[in-house]
């Protein structure tokens, strides 16, 4: 035995009572040893089970039997504690019985290996697709999000309705008002989540949250060691403190205690550790690994009131309810105009708060997806099912000679009920397994293409729910296994079954009936789902197909971001200057720009723009407020190196570093505000009313920058450099965007080169192929589409399979038939075609009943769908053709096979 | 005849094993295994307690064995002479079932 069996045996030993096990303990445990090892020489590896089971007995019976006989005398003589050893007896005969069982069904499966196989294939595909996709659904959707009583963290966002923003940030003054307001949070923090450089020589990028002290509070998980964030820790020139993941703790500090108290630098500033979190801990999915605190000024509170940053996480009071905070925010949103004398106060039309679980806002959006993917595997396993059932049922009337010979000789009913239950038991645990192999290589597989494209994914694992929902499903199939094929073992039919010399005349009506209905529910089934995954399909080669509004072919990017500490405006915008033009020199670079945002898709900024020609005494309220939904800060030769086409007007050039302040704009501003004027010469001030005019010199094409699939926002152009002399700010983070032939591997040491001349402390974040930033911006359509579409194929092979499968048995049953009639004079073709029309027309009923299925169920697409129809015609017109062509394929072999019997030979035979 | 209640089966194995040697748990495990060709499997926990009441009746006692090298060796049982008369009487009560069923011939004489 080895050590850890030695370890388990002895633990199973402390039911003994102490003093008996104290004296017998060790010879015991040597014992154990030899009674595995002869079971395993009795029965093989079935036998270390049957001797842990027997071991198990063993110690329990002797513990009863023990304990009973220190009792008084007087007790019942039922306890008699030998008795015990008789039933451990039957306990035996039992057990004996059930490695028979056992055996003889593997060896009556391993005789038919074809068969077994496609069962246990069949199984494992549908169990195991059913697990993966239950273990992401499970911790994604079901699973409560990891803090203490997560049922009362809400998401506290603000909504701009004029601007058309329905989820946005909050300043810091309306977080404190609110904070201090409402009535039905018991705590509302703060947070922003923001890259930072992490150490130096050379620093890393880490994903950090600037947050408010209410914030861990709110959360509720208490730190793993030293303590949240205090009011001291975010009052001005407070020390600069910071508390780690556990993850980056393990990373940075090897899991060691001591990392408490040092000092780490955070953007080049030295921060002291002051608390390790758990494992796991995040806030909305943002995957922050250093928390550091917000600073707040109340000094400045009413010039930061329109710098909207910050997310709200509160835990409502227990007992009042999201509707509660509700009615209470529509109360906090009427008195905020009075309580607080500003002209930007929350309001309860155009600047209003919104309360959202926490939970559901960051699964809501995938919760459908999964759900319909769920639903998918689900059917891709009543597939399976089918075909499974309709193998046992042919299976099952081949054998029914043998059942009938071994009744006959005496084997009663509920002996080869149990076989055949047995039978079940094996293949299905078989299938289980190979399924939950296949799951767990498949979980691995698909979160390491998509980490991103579902929220809370870092969750996901085959946990032990997930393993009794695959068992749960598995059970179900066993007693599938079981019941079909009983269904066919009548007392009757035994005896016929033997009278009959074998022939396959006796095909019950009913059976007949039955497989029909299989191949007609399996077609169905395919047809949805392939319908479904067609639709996905057609709806990402059409988000493909979106015009991005720039050459995305031969761009390359990287991410440089300058710590604030160490660079004030002037050198922000001058470092980005020099950084371009040192790419530009390296041979093979065509052009060279730095911008502050990365299209397709990046957050909003939505900044107000005072444009010179609306006037400013316009009654609250009227449209078009002056809000620009995209800021783009570039260098010069930023439309060239996109290759974004100049609609009038120019683009930036090299005489406008330095020179007057100028703005260029895309069609979608000048559309909105400009439609009525030349937008060449119109002046907009970007810094409130005492600051410079900029002029507009040229209008650009419309780039996407909210996503593919959404439409382009209003964007106006800023120059980089022009920005630190007329505004006094410049930014800090830029993307590098180079246009060249050259591959990225043949670029990359020339970006790492040119940056580190200017300053070897900085990293160069994501470098990679603009192809790359498009194709992770529609990571989740690709993941839906990709997954669905699998499915689909997996369904449609399946049912091909088992059309296939029944037709080709109802050919074999009526073999027979047959060749008599061919005897009789009937000609091949007609044959051929018999055969094909059966298998055709009930696959057209499958047809005509998956697509009225689909119509009615592809609604619940919609959302998913890009520019495609819930009912497109020509997906459904395509699914029906490939459909009608695996069915027709699906027929032809055994139809083909059918036609050449030969009757000379099947009536010989008989 | 004796009008004692037959021993029971198990007791009468292990009280067989111990009849010409002295041995420990384990080898009165294996000697009843082999004996009963594969037969009787005892399992530990019962083994030990049913070898505990024997004891407690009188029917074996434990004893020194043979010297061992190692410190933990196993504790050794023999027979008693209580031991020896109940393994005696239960031996003679079979005898005597067995010499029923040669005369009812459902045994062949020897």
């Amino acid at each position: 035995m080895h050590e850890s069996s030695r370890r388990a045996y002895r633990l199973l030993l402390r039911l003994l009572p102490a003093g008996f096990r104290d004296r017998a303990g060790a010879e015991l445990e040597e014992a154990a040893a030899a009674c595995v090892a002869r079971e395993r020489s009795r029965l093989g590896v079935l036998g270390v089970a049957v001797g842990w089971a027997r071991l198990i007995a063993d110690v329990v019976g002797a513990s009863i039997a023990i304990r009973r006989e220190r009792r008084p005398a007087y007790l019942p003589a039922s306890v008699d504690p030998d008795r015990l050893v008789a039933t451990q007896g039957a306990i035996e005969g039992l057990m004996d019985n059930l490695v028979k069982d056992l055996r003889y069904a593997i060896r009556a499966l391993r005789r038919q290996p074809g068969f077994t196989l496609v069962v246990i294939l069949t199984l494992a595909l549908g169990i195991g697709a059913n697990t993966a996709v239950f273990s992401v659904l499970d911790a994604v959707v079901l699973r409560p999000l990891p803090y203490p009583h997560p049922e009362q963290l809400q998401l506290i966002t603000s909504q701009f309705p004029n601007i058309g923003f329905d989820q946005f940030w909050v300043s810091v003054p309306e977080y404190a008002e609110y904070r201090d307001n409402n009535r039905s949070f018991e705590s509302v923090g703060g947070y922003r989540a923001n890259e930072v450089n992490l150490g130096t020589d050379p620093p890393t990028r880490v994903m950090s949250g600037l947050v408010t002290p209410e914030l861990m509070p709110a959360l509720g998980t208490p730190p793993l060691a030293g303590r949240w964030f205090t009011a001291d820790d975010s009052v001005p020139h407070a020390e600069d403190v910071a508390i780690l993941s556990w993850e980056l703790w393990q990373r940075s500090f090897a899991g060691n205690q001591s990392a408490l108290g040092q000092t780490i630098k955070v953007n080049g500033v030295s921060t002291r550790v002051v608390g390790i979190m758990p494992r796991g801990y995040d806030v909305h999915d943002e995957k922050i690994e250093l928390w550091l605190p917000l600073t707040i000024d109340p000094a400045t509170f009413p010039r930061n009131r329109g710098s909207h940053f910050l997310y709200l996480v509160g835990r409502l009071k227990s007992g009042v309810t999201i509707e509660q905070a509700r009615a209470d925010l529509e109360v906090q949103l009427k008195q905020w105009a009075i309580r607080v004398p500003n002209t930007h106060v929350p309001n309860q039309t155009t600047h209003r708060f919104r309360i959202d679980p926490l939970k559901e806002d960051m699964v809501g959006s995938v919760r459908r997806a999964l759900l319909i993917l769920q639903g998918a595997v689900a059917f891709v396993l009543i597939i399976a099912c089918a075909n499974l059932a309709n193998l046992l049922i042919a299976r099952a009337d081949s054998r029914m000679r043998e059942y009938a010979l071994r009744s006959a000789l005496g084997a009663s009913r509920t002996r080869l009920l149990r076989q055949l239950l047995t039978e079940g038991l094996v293949l299905s645990l078989a299938g289980a397994a190979a399924g939950w192999a296949l799951a767990w290589g498949g979980l691995k597989l698909l979160l390491s293409v998509n980490p991103t494209a579902i929220p809370r994914s870092s969750e996901v694992s085959l946990d032990w729910g997930v393993m009794a929902f695959t068992l749960g499903v598995a059970g179900a199939t066993a007693l599938i296994f079981g019941v079909v094929p009983l269904l066919h073992l009548g007392h009757d039919r035994v005896g016929r079954a033997l009278k009959d010399s074998g022939s396959r005349s006796s095909t019950g009506s009913v059976r007949a009936g039955l497989r029909s209905v299989l191949v007609v529910g399996e077609v169905a089934i395919a047809v949805l789902l392939v319908v479904g995954a067609g639709l996905l399909i057609r709806s990402f080669l059409n988000l493909m197909r979106v015009d991005v509004g720039f050459n995305r072919s031969q761009l390359t990017t990287f991410g440089v971001v300058l710590p604030n500490a160490s660079y004030d405006p002037a050198h922000q915008a001058a470092f980005f200057d020099q950084l371009t033009d040192k790419i530009r020199e390296v041979p093979g670079v065509q052009s060279v720009s730095a911008m502050s945002g990365l299209p397709p898709l990046r957050d909003v900024n939505a900044n107000d723009t005072d444009f010179e020609h609306i006037p400013n005494n316009r009654p609250p309220g009227t449209l078009p407020i002056e809000n620009v939904d995209f800021w783009q800060a570039v260098t010069v030769g930023y439309a060239e190196t996109m290759g974004i086409p100049v609609v009038k007007g120019r683009s930036f050039e090299a005489r406008d570093n330095g020179g007057p302040p100028v703005v260029l704009v895309n069609e979608a501003l000048v559309q909105k505000f400009l439609a009525d004027v030349d937008p060449i010469g119109q002046r907009l001030q970007i810094n409130g009313p005492k600051s410079p005019y900029f002029t507009i010199v040229g209008v650009l094409k419309d780039v996407k920058q909210g996503g593919v699939d959404a439409r382009a926002g209003t964007e106006l152009y800023l120059l980089n450099d022009q920005l630190p002399s007329n505004v006094q700010y410049a930014y800090n983070q830029m993307n590098v965007v180079v246009r060249s032939t050259l591959p990225l591997e043949r670029l990359a040491p020339q970006y790492r080169r040119a940056v580190s001349e200017l300053d070897p402390t900085l990293p160069l974040i994501k470098l990679r192929s603009m192809e790359d930033v498009i194709d992770a911006s529609v990571a989740r359509p690709r993941f839906m589409t990709l997954l669905l579409g699998i499915f689909a194929g997996l369904a449609l092979v399946l049912a091909a399979i088992g059309t296939y499968g029944i037709l080709s048995y109802l050919v074999a049953e009526r073999h027979q038939e047959i060749g008599i009639r061919m005897a009789l004079g009937a000609d091949r073709g007609e044959i051929l075609w018999s055969v094909l029309a059966r298998g055709l027309s009930l696959s057209a009923v499958g047809l005509a009943i998956g697509l009225a299925l689909s119509i009615a169920l592809s609604r619940v697409l919609r959302t998913l769908l890009f520019d495609v129809a819930p009912n497109d015609p020509a997906t459904i017109v395509l699914v029906a053709g490939i459909i009608a062509t695996v069915a027709a394929m699906a027929c032809l072999v055994p139809a083909w096979r059918a036609a050449r019997v030969d009757p000379i030979v099947v009536l010989r035979g008989d | 005849m004796s009008t004692a209640p037959p021993l029971p089966p198990h007791w009468f194995q292990m009280l067989l094993a111990l009849a010409d040697r002295d041995l420990h748990g384990l080898g009165v495990m294996q000697d009843v295994l082999e004996r009963s060709g594969g037969a009787i499997r005892l399992w530990p926990a019962m083994l030990y307690r049913n070898l505990q009441r024997l004891e407690r009746e009188g029917l074996i006692a434990e004893t020194a064995g043979p010297p061992a090298p190692e410190a933990g060796r196993p504790r050794y049982y023999r027979l008693t002479a209580a031991g020896r008369r109940a393994c005696a009487v239960e031996a003679e009560r079979l005898a005597g079932l067995v010499a029923v069923a040669r005369t009812r011939r459902i045994l062949k004489k020897v």
